[in-house]
C-alpha cells in the first residue's frame, strides 16, 4: 500500500470541497409565533454575557436571572463565562455560531454588532416579535435603530451607554471656574488648572487606535454639526469643513497641551486612571466612570467629581452629544430553545428587569418609561438625569461592514494624533479617511 | 553542489533515498544474508504498518492537513456565513487582488520581514552570548537555566500585559526611568519607531532564552580534543571562536533560527496585546491583519487569503535560508 503526497494533497482537497459543500445551504431559521411561545415544559437554556457589577459591587446577571425565574420556573438560565474584551467575545461567538453550535442560546452583544451579525446569519431575526409596534414603541427610537438591520430586528435592548464630561468640581471651586459648556471654555480653563499646578492634564479621552476613538470622532464632529455617514450608512459625509473643524481642534487638544500627548495611546481604561489619580481636571468617559471614579477605595478624587453632558462648540448649537453605546440580548439563530431563548431576551427588556436594573446598578435601562423615570435611578447618579437630555450620535453600525468603516477612521485619526499637528494634516487626512470609509463600505476594504 | 568527498551537500546525516517510507521497518524485520522475503509477507507487514499509524495519520490529517486545504480553498472563493454554515457563492481570484492592491497588508508584509530579521538576528547574537556564558558555569548552571526560562515558559499574554503596565505613559515605571534619566517625557507606545522598538524589546526578552538553550545543548556536544589541539598550537580564545565554536554551532543555530523565523513570522499575541497594532497600523503584523480581516470584519476569503500567502511565504523563506545555510555548513565541512 503506497501512498505519495499527491495522493494525500488530492484527498486533502477533495475533503475540504466535500465540508465546503457539505456545510453551505441558507435556511432561515424557523421563526413563527409557535416557535418562539414561551415553553411549557422544562428547559435550561445557556446566556453567554460579561460580568455586570450592582451598585454594591454584586453580580446584576444573577439577580436578573432569580427574577426572571421567579415568573418562568420552567426554564432554567445558565449563565456563561465570556472572554474579557469585545474584540475577543466577538470572535468567540463568530466561530461558535458560524460552526452551527446550539449555545449560547442567548448572548449579550454591543450594540455595534446588528447589521454585521444579522448579515452574517448570527442572530436570529425576531420575526413576530419585531412587528409587535407597541412593544418596541416603548424605547427610543436610536435604540430600535440599531439593533435593526433591513427591516428586521435582531435583539432585545438590554443597557444604553453615554457618554459625560467628568469634571473636578473641587478645583474648579478652588479657583472660582465655572463647569466649562463650550470645548473653547474648557480648553481655557484646562490650560488655567494645568498652570496653576493642579492637576498635569487638562482633558484625557481615548485616542487610540480602536472603537473608542471612534466613538469620540463621531462625537467631535457632532459637536461640530456634521456627521461621518448618512443614517443608513451609505454616503461618506466626512470630507467636510464640520469634520475639519472637529478633527482641528483634536490635534489642538493634543499641540496645545490640553490633552496629553499619549491620548493617542489611550483607551477607556487609561484614561480612567490618570482622572481617578488626580492627573486630570476632565474626562470623557461612558457612565460607569461616575462609580469608579467616585469609588473611594479606588479613586484619589473620590467626592470631588461632578458630571455633565459633553460640551459642544461656539457657534455650533446648544445641543450636547453623546455617541450611543449599550450591550443587547441576541438569540442565537441555531438554538434548540428558541421559545425559551426569546423569553429570557424579552424579559430582560420589560419593564421589571429594566426597573431593577437602574434601582441595582449603574446601566443605564433602554426602556423609556424607566429611563425617564429619576425616582428609579436614585438621585446620586447624574448620569442617570442627564442623559434624558442627551442628543444621540449613532455611529454608522447600520453597515454590515461597519467594523472596516470603523477601522478606517480610527487608523487615520490615531496617525494624525500620534503625528502631530500639521496645518496641511487634518485635510489629507479627511481625503484618506472618506476613501478609505467608501471602501470599507462596499466590502473590499482590508 | 558536491564536496570533495564527493558527499551531496545538505544534512550532512541525510538517509540515502530508498524505494519508499517504509524501508528502516522493513531492513529491521531482515537478518544479515538472509534470502528477500516473499510480496505476500511484505505487503502484509505493510498493512501491519499502516494498521498502527492509521490513528495518528487520521488525526494528522483532521487536524493539519484538512485545516490547511480548506483554508486554501477559502482563499480562493468568495464566501459568506448562512445559517446552515459558509456558503462559498463562487470561486475567484479576489481575495488574492483585494491583497495586492492594499496598501496595509505590503505595509503589514514590510513590517513582519522586518520584525522577524531584526529580532531573531538580536536573538541570536544574545542568545549565543547567554549560552558561552552559561556553558562556563559549574555549579549555579542549573540555576541560571532555571531563571532564563522564565520569561519563556511566561504566557505571551501575561508578559505583553506586564510590558504594557511598565511602557505605559502615566504609571510606567520605564517611562518613570526615562523621565527622570534623560528629563524627557517619552511616549513609548505612542509613536511609530518607539512603539516597535519597545515591542522587540519585549519579544527579544522573552525568546533569546530559547535560542541561549538551543545553543547551549549544541556547545556542550562539542568535541574538547579540538580546543586542546587548538591550544597546542597556539590558538586564543578569539580564534577558539570563530574558527572552532562558532562554525561547528552553525547546523544547532540553524535550528534556532529556524523555529524563530516561525514563530516571528507569525507573530501575534504581543502586538495583539501590546499596541493592538498601533499606534495608527505601525506595528501591524501579517497575522493581527489576517485576525481583523476574518474575525473583526467577518471578511473569509481574504482572511483565507492572508493566512494562505503568510504560509507561502514563510515557508519560502524557511526553505531559502535552510538552502544557504546548509551550503556553509558544507562548506566549512570541507573546511
Amino acid at each position: 500500500m503506497h501512498l505519495s503526497r499527491r495522493g494525500l494533497l488530492t484527498g486533502g482537497v477533495v475533503l475540504a470541497a466535500t465540508a465546503l459543500a457539505g456545510c453551505g445551504g441558507d435556511a432561515r431559521p424557523p421563526v413563527t409565533a409557535a416557535d418562539i411561545a414561551p415553553p411549557t415544559e422544562p428547559v435550561t437554556i445557556d446566556w453567554m454575557a460579561p460580568e455586570l457589577l450592582t451598585n454594591d459591587g454584586k453580580d446584576l446577571r444573577r439577580s436578573l436571572v432569580r427574577a426572571f425565574q421567579k415568573r418562568f420556573p420552567n426554564i432554567t438560565v445558565r449563565l456563561v463565562q465570556v472572554p474579557p474584551t469585545t474584540d475577543v467575545r466577538r470572535t468567540t461567538l463568530t466561530t461558535q455560531i458560524a460552526s452551527g453550535a446550539v449555545t449560547p442560546d442567548v448572548y449579550l452583544g454591543d450594540c455595534a454588532w446588528p447589521a454585521q451579525f444579522a448579515h452574517n446569519s448570527l442572530a436570529m431575526p425576531l420575526g413576530r416579535v419585531a412587528d409587535d409596534e407597541e412593544f418596541w414603541s416603548g424605547y427610543p427610537e436610536e435604540v430600535v435603530s440599531s439593533i435593526s438591520y433591513q427591516g428586521q430586528v435582531y435583539a432585545f435592548p438590554c443597557y444604553l451607554d453615554l457618554a459625560f464630561l467628568y469634571y473636578r468640581a473641587d478645583l474648579l471651586d478652588k479657583h472660582g471656574l465655572e463647569v466649562p459648556a463650550t470645548w473653547e471654555e474648557l480648553r481655557r480653563t484646562a490650560l488655567r488648572l494645568i498652570d496653576t499646578g493642579d492637576v498635569r492634564y487638562g482633558l484625557v479621552w481615548q485616542g487610540m487606535s480602536g472603537e473608542p476613538l471612534t466613538c469620540n470622532v463621531s462625537e467631535f464632529v457632532a459637536d461640530a454639526g456634521g456627521a461621518l455617514m448618512d443614517l443608513r450608512a451609505r454616503r461618506v459625509r466626512v470630507d467636510s469643513p464640520e469634520a475639519r473643524r472637529a478633527l482641528t481642534f483634536m490635534t489642538e487638544l493634543v499641540s496645545e497641551g490640553v490633552s496629553p500627548e499619549a491620548v493617542g495611546t489611550f483607551a477607556e481604561e487609561q484614561t480612567l486612571t490618570a482622572f481617578a489619580g488626580g492627573q486630570a481636571a476632565f474626562l470623557r468617559n461612558w457612565s460607569y466612570a461616575w462609580g469608579s471614579a467616585n469609588d473611594p477605595e479606588s479613586s484619589l478624587v473620590a467626592g470631588k467629581v461632578g458630571a455633565v453632558l459633553r460640551p459642544t462648540f461656539e457657534g455650533a448649537g446648544t445641543e450636547r452629544h453623546s455617541t450611543l453605546g449599550g450591550w443587547h440580548n441576541f438569540v442565537n439563530p441555531h438554538t434548540a430553545h428558541p421559545g425559551a431563548a426569546v423569553a429570557f431576551a424579552r424579559w430582560v427588556a420589560e419593564e421589571e428587569a429594566q426597573t431593577l436594573m437602574a434601582a441595582t446598578s449603574p446601566y443605564l435601562p433602554t426602556l423609556s418609561a424607566v429611563l425617564d423615570n429619576p425616582r428609579i435611578a436614585g438621585p446620586d447618579k447624574p448620569t442617570n438625569r442627564l442623559s434624558a437630555d442627551a442628543a444621540i450620535v449613532l455611529r454608522p453600525f447600520g453597515s454590515p461592514h461597519y467594523p472596516a468603516i470603523s477601522k478606517a477612521i480610527y487608523t487615520d485619526v490615531n496617525r494624525l494624533l500620534v503625528d502631530g499637528a500639521d496645518p496641511g494634516a487634518v485635510g489629507d487626512t479627511l481625503t484618506e479617511m472618506a476613501q478609505g470609509m467608501a471602501l470599507a463600505r462596499d466590502g473590499v476594504a482590508l | 553542489m558536491r564536496t570533495t568527498t564527493g558527499k551531496t551537500t545538505g544534512i550532512p546525516a541525510q538517509r540515502p533515498p530508498t524505494e519508499n517510507g517504509w524501508a528502516p521497518a522493513r531492513r529491521r524485520g531482515r537478518r544479515a544474508g538472509a534470502p528477500p522475503r516473499h510480496d505476500a509477507q511484505r505487503r502484509r507487514m505493510a498493512r501491519t504498518g499502516w494498521t498502527y499509524t492509521a490513528p495518528s495519520l487520521a488525526v494528522i490529517g483532521a487536524i493539519t492537513l484538512f485545516p490547511i486545504v480548506f483554508s486554501l480553498v477559502l482563499s480562493f472563493s468568495e464566501v459568506r456565513i448562512g445559517y446552515g454554515g459558509f456558503v462559498v457563492e463562487r470561486l475567484t481570484l479576489d481575495n488574492y487582488l483585494a491583497l495586492v492592491r492594499s496598501s496595509d497588508w505590503y505595509y503589514a508584509l514590510g513590517f513582519t520581514v522586518f520584525y522577524t530579521v531584526v529580532t531573531v538576528a538580536a536573538e541570536v547574537v544574545l542568545g549565543v552570548l547567554a549560552a558561552l556564558v552559561m556553558e562556563r558555569l559549574s555549579a549555579s548552571r542549573g540555576w541560571m537555566m532555571a531563571l532564563m526560562l522564565i520569561p519563556w515558559s511566561m504566557i505571551t499574554v501575561v508578559s505583553a500585559r506586564l510590558w504594557a503596565y511598565m511602557y505605559d505613559s502615566s504609571y510606567g515605571v520605564i517611562t518613570w526611568l526615562l523621565q527622570n534619566l534623560f528629563g524627557a517625557n517619552p511616549l513609548i507606545l505612542g509613536t511609530p519607531a518607539s512603539a516597535i522598538g519597545a515591542m522587540a524589546v519585549a519579544d527579544i526578552w522573552k525568546t533569546t532564552p530559547f535560542v541561549a538553550i538551543i545553543v547551549l545543548a549544541g556547545l556542550v556536544m562539542l568535541p574538547r580534543d579540538v580546543y586542546e589541539s587548538a591550544e597546542v598550537d597556539g590558538a586564543g580564545p578569539w580564534t577558539m571562536f570563530w574558527r572552532i565554536t562558532l562554525p561547528q554551532l552553525r547546523p544547532t543555530i540553524a535550528v534556532a533560527v529556524l523555529f524563530r523565523i516561525l514563530q516571528a513570522f507569525g507573530v501575534f499575541d504581543l502586538p495583539f496585546v501590546l499596541t493592538g497594532g498601533g499606534p495608527g497600523i505601525a506595528t501591524q503584523s501579517l497575522a493581527v491583519m489576517g485576525y481583523k480581516v476574518l474575525f473583526q470584519d467577518l471578511n473569509i476569503g481574504a482572511g483565507a487569503a492572508i493566512a494562505t500567502s503568510t504560509g507561502l511565504l514563510v515557508a519560502g523563506a524557511c526553505l531559502l535560508f535552510l538552502k544557504v545555510f546548509r551550503a556553509q555548513v558544507g562548506k566549512e565541512d570541507v573546511a
